[in-house]
């Protein structure tokens, strides 16, 4: 039952179990890794644009990643970017990204908020694992960030830590004490996201109002059960390969490493290891891992989108297979990282076609995003911008996609620009984008106050542009050929012809970095002093809409309301109110609903009078 | 009064915390997928030592299988509400556990006595990771059990936590089958 107990602020604000305290911790969390890893991106975008560009005024912040030269003649010192801190930049940067902001902060946020509330369940399975997992979370993120600031600087071999570079300490500086910390800091990430995914699983499958069968779950359940899936399946593969490098590094096994020549010209003291065999368990995490990351993203997208287009998700059943196809699929298609891995050409094939199919639910879920839009009645609400600004990244990052998936033309784009340009695009920025929908989406559930619309709309639009002209040009430099991961391209003569482009998408960064900070004025101000949110601002169909616009811990004061019908029953035909809340039984719709009254709360009875659901109370 | 419209949730009969256990072991089951998966590629690549499984190990299997069943009577025991013998069953369970540890580090030793080291061949390195791995889980299963162990006298212990233990008991057991007819044969 929602209660009166006594809380002190450890139990309420710090360790609290309280799964909608749990989703802001996450979604604090997430957005500062987003500025630091923003904020490194910018970083190194500067010494992209300008080769060896002076960062004298950051030293005191990032001395070690600076290295001093001093110019004899005129007796100045210059600060600019050491190379191998360049490496450590792009990994932390992708790393930070990939997984403490879309995988931790996405789902964290939005699984942990949504699933209680829109299952009608009073918590979590098990709330205090569901603190355990994001006090792991913020573990992992203190060794993470504790990493950028050692003398020898954090793990530089990428966010996908390929060996040798990760495998054999002494191989860059980034090798040694800074790859440990990342894998210290990733094994207990693992462990994290474990221990979420299992809650989230069981709370789905388990602790379902009355009334509500998975056929009726809203969208973003869907996606956030079959993400806690991947995440199950896929984590632990990742956690092996760990293990595996580990023992590499630290033990003198050869799992990964071979009898490779050194620098120092001598022979590495192993035999056998191959690194192709860490790449194999790798991309069996790392794939379904890019889908870890956009589920949700389509998920939340698929609600917000219904609601403020009122009307009902276009192929909802669709929608629920793509969603289970996309999962299948992505656990048999990580070789087309791998094509010029010298893989035998006819398994090559194979991971080409499966690849290709995925192309078709990817389309299926465009399709009906468009067709849900299509004569619908939009309301351009900050959350439905975003949303659809996801659909036009996710298109344009699909078809390069299909690009890719060809082994014939990944074999020459492997590794170049074009790469970056696919999946910061169709993964980075559109993922971003259903988090931001979300955000603006959920906040008044979150903080019970509105976000300001205009500045979301000015984050919105300086966002969105910059988006795409940080990221298509990108797709020109990859096809010429222009590696990825490279310090500077000033030494080569074919890439020459980039560094104007290189300067603009610099400048382009910068608008983008810079709007954020839009948005994150937006977020403190409304959470502070915002107008406040009404119980059902976006008149949505969703249980969480009928509870308190603060509810307390336990969800909702009385009895759980039960589940009527299906979440999309927006401008149903014949009807004369727009909008069928899932909660709201057919004797209480029939009796005259004033949701035009001053305080724009639609639903005068929020708790249907006629239903009892004890047996889900929890407590 | 009841709408005519609601229908009783489909949810599962399983307890949730329960079901959290076998999620877990599914998790578990991916670890050790993805390790012996890795042991396959790795060995196809050739420079492969074939190492012939020290009779420890043998042992172990006998005596994990057998723990299993205790259990498995302990859990049937504890649905007749015998408490003495659930009891005595679950201690019996745990000194199998206990053997099998040390069956294991008997084994280690005898693969060192005979020259097989962690470093060196990657077939040696894979034999211990994945022996150790599996052990430490069973570790995991010891602790649980002595918590059981505790909670057992309770007046007001309720069955569904032995069994979450027992599932999980049986599932590091059937997990050294299989680990020990991989390593054997492939
Ligand atoms: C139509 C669907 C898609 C196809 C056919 C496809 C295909 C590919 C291929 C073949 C590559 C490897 C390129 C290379 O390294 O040479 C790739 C890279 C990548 N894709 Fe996709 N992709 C698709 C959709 C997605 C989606 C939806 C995401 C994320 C949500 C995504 C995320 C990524 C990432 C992160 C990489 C690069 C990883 C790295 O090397 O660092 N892709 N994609
Ligand atoms: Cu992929």
């Amino acid at each position: 039952m929602a209660h009166e107990h006594h809380e002190s602020f450890i139990s309420k604000y710090i360790f609290s179990q309280d799964h909608k305290m749990i989703a802001r911790q996450y979604l604090i969390t997430g957005i500062f890794m987003g500025f630091v890893g923003g904020f490194l991106s910018i970083f190194f975008r500067l010494q992209l644009g300008w080769d060896g560009i002076d960062f004298t005024w950051l030293n005191g912040l990032f001395g070690n990643y600076l290295s001093s030269n001093f110019n004899e003649a005129t007796g100045d010192v210059s600060y600019v970017l050491a190379p191998d801190k360049y490496l450590a930049l792009v990994t932390m940067h992708g790393t930070i990204l990939v997984f403490f902001v879309l995988t931790a902060g996405l789902s964290g946020t939005f699984s942990n908020l949504l699933i209680p509330l829109q299952i009608g369940a009073r918590d979590m399975a098990s709330p205090f694992l569901n603190m355990l997992s994001y006090w792991f979370f913020f573990l992992s993120t203190v060794i993470m960030l504790v990493s950028l600031f050692i003398e020898t600087g954090p793990a530089s071999a990428g966010w996908t830590i390929y060996p040798p570079l990760s495998a054999l300490p002494k191989a860059i500086p980034g090798s040694g004490l800074g790859m440990t910390l990342w894998l210290a800091s990733m094994a207990i990430f693992i462990a994290s996201s474990l221990m979420g995914a299992l809650n989230y699983i069981s709370t789905v499958l388990n602790m379902r109002t009355k009334g509500l069968s998975m056929k009726k779950l809203p969208l973003t359940i869907w996606a956030f059960f079959l993400t806690a899936i991947l995440g199950t399946l896929s984590f632990p593969v990742l956690f092996s390969a760990a293990l595996l490098l580990i023992f590499d590094r630290s033990f003198g096994t050869s799992f990964y490493l071979d009898g490779i020549y050194l620098a120092d010209g001598g022979v590495l003291d192993k035999t056998g290891g191959s690194p192709i065999l860490f790449q194999h368990l790798f991309w069996f995490l790392g794939h379904p891992e890019v889908y870890i990351i956009l589920m949700p993203a389509l998920g939340i997208t698929s609600e917000v989108i219904s609601t403020n287009a009122r009307k009902p998700i276009f192929g909802y059943k669709a929608m629920v297979i793509s969603l289970l196809g996309i999962s299948v699929l992505s656990f048999i298609v990580w070789g087309h990282h791998m094509f010029v891995t010298g893989m035998n050409p006819f398994l090559g094939s194979i991971f080409m076609i499966v690849t290709l199919i995925i192309a078709v639910p990817s389309a299926i879920k465009t399709f009906n995003y468009l067709a849900t839009l299509w004569k619908g009645n939009i309301h351009f609400t900050n959350g439905m911008m975003f949303a659809i600004g996801l659909v036009s990244l996710f298109i344009s990052g699909g078809l390069t996609g299909i690009w890719l998936g060809n082994a014939a033309i990944d074999i020459p784009l492997h590794n170049t620009y074009f790469v970056v340009a696919h999946f910061h695009i169709v993964m980075g920025a559109s993922a971003i984008f259903g988090m931001f929908s979300g955000v603006y989406h959920w906040f008044p559930k979150m903080f019970g106050r509105m976000m300001d619309k205009k500045l979301g709309y000015i984050h919105f639009w300086l966002t969105f542009i910059s988006v795409y002209l940080v990221f298509f040009p990108m797709h020109f430099i990859g096809l010429a050929g222009v590696p990825r991961r490279y310090y500077a391209f000033t030494n080569f003569d074919f890439a020459d012809d980039f560094l104007d482009l290189n300067k603009f998408i610099t400048y382009a960064a910068i608008l983008g970095f810079a709007a954020q900070f839009v948005f994150l004025y937006n977020f403190i101000k409304s959470a502070i002093s915002g107008e406040k949110a009404v119980k059902n601002p976006w008149r949505a169909n969703t249980l969480e809409w009928s509870t308190e616009v603060n509810p307390g811990h336990g969800n909702w004061v009385g009895a759980i309301p039960s589940v009527y019908r299906g979440p999309h029953e927006y401008s149903k035909p014949g009807v004369d109110r727009d909008f069928l809340p899932q909660w709201i039984s057919e004797e209480d719709l029939n009796q005259a609903v004033d949701y035009d009254s001053e305080d724009h709360d639609p639903i005068k009875r929020d708790v249907p009078s006629t239903t009892q659901n004890e047996e889900s109370v929890t407590e | 009064m009841q709408s005519a419209t609601v229908k009783n949730n489909t949810n599962f009969k399983i307890p949730a915390k329960q079901f959290t256990v076998w999620v877990f072991m599914v998790s578990v089951v991916m670890l050790f997928a993805g390790l012996t998966s890795a042991y396959i590629v790795r060995k196809a690549e050739g420079n492969w030592m074939t190492i012939t499984m020290p009779s420890q190990f043998q042992a172990s299997l006998v005596v994990v299988l057998l723990s299993t069943v205790t259990m498995g009577f302990a859990q049937y025991f504890a649905k007749l509400q015998k408490r003495g013998i659930v009891q005595i069953l679950t201690a019996l369970t745990l000194v199998g556990g206990l053997a099998f540890t040390a069956l294991q580090l008997l084994g280690w030793e005898y693969l060192t006595q005979n020259g097989i080291y962690l470093v060196g061949n990657a077939s040696a390195g894979f034999l211990y990771v994945i022996s150790g791995l599996h052990l430490l889980h069973l570790l995991g299963g010891i602790v649980v059990l002595l918590v059981v162990m505790v909670q057992l006298f309770d007046k007001n212990f309720n069955n569904s936590k032995l069994n979450s233990a027992a599932i999980y008991w049986h599932f590091v057991g059937i997990l050294w089958l299989y680990l020990y007819l991989f390593l054997q044969n492939v």
